[in-house]
């Protein structure tokens, strides 16, 4: 290798491998630091703290508050937009065949909220579950049945985020789905016919379901890691209220670390919420190299 | 007739998907004492573009529209001008360190921005850079995703044709740029998408890295709109909506497909 | 024409027959009044170049797609709006179409599962809940095990596919195609996914199960060395029509037409529209096409035609030479590698066997009996 050569690879590799450093692998270090420091944003020094801050987070009730929360929207919003975008895939990829284009417009249709830009959708989400001027509440009252307060009972308002993140993500989940479907050789299908699969239940049990399983997980995964990260809905539409009703843990490091400016206890909900993703992925990676391969 | 019913069970569906569409353009159109009334329908009953006239004349959200413009526009071309020189030559040249820098950035895929937005706010912040455009754009540039899709795309290009360059005597970074950059195109417009996508629609950063509503993108510069008129005037603060939607929506209603492929294949961040 | 010529007197019904099948998608018509009869024990060849209907074919024969017009039948019964697994046809397709997530056993033991257990039993622990169950579950196990070991698969019984070379996949394939007892097993290009090699031993293990099952077999193949190495009768298809329907020897030394002889053979049949170099060879010639071999031509200092050789080709054991007659026809002729070569530009004269000349009619192409 020559010098000329070395200046070469490093001209075009270098600005890129100093931004990756510079705004990645600095930062996370960073992040890993501070999360054992009780730095305050502004504060011309810091102490050691050690587990203080997981502490804090783990032992008080703000923010066990937090992680349930974000706990219970994952696990309303991964099975109902990851069931429904199936089935959404599933209807779409059987009518795809005899009506091309109505099941073209229907895909663009469930696809809009994953373009759509989420804060303005959920200023509409607001204003259609508006107590007095809203729609939801003026159809529900037209039929006898209650009008609650989408948004301001504590009871309710993580179900109304849910409600609006499975909307989001459905969209995204069929077209991963469809994907997946197309990727099924039809001779399959045709042994399974021959085979005595015949009914659409059992052709789905032989072939469709188990031909799925990398895309399953895939869409499992991905929807999880986008669902743990809900910040949008929040921010717009509950700050986390009423009374941290939905307060979750990306709005909690946002809360903590810019308006509170505790950069070391912000730092330790940043470092949590870090490792649940990578425990995530992980189990993604464990899964796909044990079963879903078929090798 | 099987068949009927399906189709039924999925338009219903897709009703459902579209009411907050439907309602946001229908509230827009609407005028004031439609709004503020007991009788709520669901489609205007006198449509009007009043709201319109009174969001584009007097609101900033014309001024939010371009800071969202300049934030993505600039995100985009900075990091297409770190990342397709290093993409290239990871994936046609051989140099010390080469294996090294691709597991960085495979290791750098699994960090969302959330992680390091803590210290890059306090870097921001020494530096005095905070609530300017630099704060918006610069943090971006490093898209390991950018990496990672762009050099995929440049190694399916035969390496004969780079040796041709080469003997044709064009530099490694013309190469990288008059000869993979083009050929990766369907790539880059994919994740062109993908992140004019990604930062047109976040709040996030935005919420932490500026407090003037002069640089405010588009998601934060309606939550100031939202919170000054404070529920006076939700038909502007739709037709805002409106206005803010639109661009991103149009541009996927027509390329679908593209759009599906940049959003979907690219899924892993987001 | 009339196809059942050919076939075996067996004073049985058919195991499987085609009456007059035509299938029409949208505009285009892939197989049209196709008929063809099989016969237990028989073995027959479906040989089409791709795009000639064959694989239409089959797949009406199995129930996987429904003919526009005519009738399949089983032993004299219309099965033709049947399901595929109630006509017990075994198909091997050609993409093997194994189960990517069901192990050797369990793919093999599909088609007997779900035949004979219902939905519930076939969930898993149902055999600990109904002794019935149980009992199926046994019968499948020992079938599977047999049939397996008939085909050299008994040690991979827990592999999945994607662990198998090609070679087992293929076996893994037929198992599960034999594994019921069909009354008529189809194969779908079946060597077409394997070397060279494998190709020669797997044709024999295939006429040897055919042997040792007794079944009906057809088999549907692009390739007529498949054809010609296996079947005892071979259907030549051509867009969606039979051609001719006869056994291998008889479709090579007697082809019903032009387009039989020029598909059929290492090497395009040579054709000498009517005329004086065709009367050269036949007397018919001054009316007919005279059709000759190229493997049939020799380089004859009495022959009765004439050419000039554009160019040579060694090959090793045979030499192939590019003629040109005079009035322009090329001509291709295969000698033997040892022979020494004229050389290029000369003029060379030609013969022919008369019992290896064949006669066609210049406007139908259909074979006209000239040989004495």
């Amino acid at each position: 290798m020559t010098l000329r050569e070395s200046l070469s690879s490093l001209l075009l590799t270098g600005p890129a491998a100093l931004a990756l450093v510079l705004f990645i692998f600095l930062p996370v270090t960073v992040v890993f630091v501070l999360a054992f420091t009780d730095y305050q944003i502004g504060a011309s020094g810091a102490g050691w703290v050690g587990l203080d801050n997981f502490a804090q987070l783990f032992g008080s009730r703000l923010g066990r508050n937090a992680i349930f929360n974000t706990l219970t929207y994952v696990a309303i919003v991964i099975p109902a937009s990851v069931g429904l975008g199936l089935l959404v895939a599933l209807g779409l990829h059987g009518l795809a065949g005899s009506l091309p284009r109505i099941t073209n417009a229907l895909k663009a249709v469930y696809f809009l909220p994953v373009a759509a830009t989420l804060v303005a959708m959920a200023v509409s989400w607001q204003m259609l579950l508006h107590p007095s001027l809203g729609l939801v509440n003026t159809w529900a009252s037209a039929l006898g049945w209650p009008a609650p307060l989408w948004l301001s009972d504590r009871d309710l308002v993580l179900y109304t985020l849910a409600v609006i993140g499975i909307w989001q993500t459905v969209g995204y989940n069929m077209v991963l789905f469809l994907a997946g479907l197309a990727a099924i050789q039809p001779s399959l299908y045709d042994a399974a016919e021959v085979d005595g699969a015949t009914g659409g239940w059992s052709r789905f049990w032989l072939v469709t379901w188990p031909m799925l399983g990398p895309t399953t997980l895939f869409v499992l995964v991905v929807t999880a890691a986008n669902a743990f990260r809900v910040f949008e809905t929040v921010a717009t539409l509950t700050k986390g209220g009423p009374a941290f009703a939905s307060d979750t843990i990306v709005y909690a490091l946002y809360r903590e670390g810019f308006v509170y400016f505790k950069a070391g206890y912000a730092s330790a909900i940043t470092v949590v919420f870090f490792l649940a993703l990578l425990l995530l992925t992980a189990l993604q990676v464990w899964v796909i190299e044990r079963r879903v391969h078929y090798r | 007739m099987k068949r009927l019913i399906l189709l039924g069970l999925l338009a219903l569906g897709a009703v459902a998907v579209l009411l907050p569409f439907i309602w946001m353009v229908s509230v827009s159109l609407k005028p004031q004492s439609e709004i503020f009334t007991a009788s709520v329908t669901l489609l205007p009953r006198a449509p009007t573009l009043a709201n319109y006239w009174q969001a584009v004349t007097q609101t900033a959200i014309p001024r939010y529209l371009l800071n969202g413009v300049i934030v993505t526009g600039g995100i985009l071309a900075l990091q297409l001008l770190v990342s397709v020189p290093c993409a290239y030559a990871l994936a046609h040249r051989e140099f010390r360190g080469r294996g090294l820098l691709f597991a960085a950035i495979l290791a750098a895929l699994l960090a969302p921005f959330h992680v390091t937005a803590i210290p890059i706010f306090l870097g921001l912040a020494h530096l005095g850079w905070l609530n300017s455009y630099t704060a918006l754009i610069l943090p971006f540039t490093a898209t390991a995703f950018g990496l990672f899709l762009l050099r995929q795309a440049f190694a399916r290009i035969p390496a004969e044709l780079i040796d041709a360059a080469r003997v044709d005597g064009l530099s490694e970074m013309a190469i990288a740029w008059r000869i993979a950059f083009p050929l990766a195109m369907p790539t880059v417009i994919a994740f062109a998408i993908f992140s004019v996508t990604a930062h047109w629609n976040d709040l996030f950063w935005p919420m932490i890295a500026t407090t003037d509503p002069d640089l405010a993108t588009p998601p934060r510069g309606i939550l100031f709109y939202r919170d000054a008129e404070s529920g006076d005037e939700p038909g502007p603060l739709m037709a805002g909506a409106v206005l803010i939607t639109a661009p991103l929506v149009l541009a996927f209603l027509l390329s679908q497909r593209r759009f599906t492929q940049g959003l979907a294949n690219t899924g892993l961040k987001g | 024409m009339s196809d059942i010529l050919h076939s075996p007197a067996k004073g049985d019904l058919p195991a499987l027959s085609l009456c007059d099948v035509s299938k029409r998608f949208g505009e285009t018509e892939v197989v049209s009044g196709f008929s063809l009869d099989l016969y237990a024990g028989e073995f027959v060849a479906l040989l089409g170049a791709s795009g000639s209907g064959k694989s239409t074919t089959l797949r009406m024969l199995a129930g996987l797609e429904r003919p526009t017009s005519g009738k399949v039948m089983m032993r004299g019964q219309d099965v033709t709006a049947l399901r595929p697994a109630a006509r017990n046809i075994a198909l091997m397709f050609q993409s093997y179409a194994l189960y990517p997530h069901l192990s050797v056993r369990q793919n093999i033991a599909t088609p007997l599962r779900q035949a004979q257990l219902s939905a519930a039993a076939r969930l898993p622990g149902a055999g600990l809940v109904s002794p019935r169950t149980r009992a199926t579950e046994a019968a499948i196990a020992g079938r599977t095990k047999e049939v397996a070991e008939m085909l050299r698969l008994g040690e991979l019984l827990d592999r999945k596919p994607g662990q198998l070379s090609g070679g087992q996949q293929q076996r893994v394939a037929l198992a599960r195609a034999l594994v019921r007892d069909p009354s008529a097993f189809l194969l779908d290009e079946p060597l077409s996914n394997l070397d060279t090699a494998l190709r020669n031993s797997t044709r024999e293990e295939i006429r040897e199960l055919h042997r040792s099952t007794g079944h009906a077999f057809l088999l549907v193949t692009h390739d007529q060395a498949d054809a010609l190495s296996m079947a005892d009768r071979i259907a030549v298809m051509i867009a969606g029509r039979i051609a001719q329907c006869a056994p291998a020897a008889e479709i090579y030394h007697r082809p019903a037409n032009r387009d039989v002889a020029r598909f059929i053979g290492a090497h395009r049949m040579n054709i000498l529209s009517p005329g004086a170099e065709a009367a050269a060879l036949h007397p018919h010639g001054a009316k007919i096409e005279i059709g000759v071999r190229p493997e049939a031509l020799r380089i004859d200092p009495e022959g009765a035609l004439t050419a000039t050789l554009t160019s040579a080709a060694f090959h090793g054991e045979e030499t192939l030479l590019h003629l040109r007659t005079p009035a322009g026809t090329a001509l291709l002729a295969v000698i033997d590698g040892t022979a020494s070569l004229p050389a290029k530009g000369t003029q060379i004269r030609l013969g022919a066997p008369a019992a290896r000349l064949h006669g066609f009619d210049a406007t139908t192409g259909q074979r006209v009996e000239i040989t004495p």
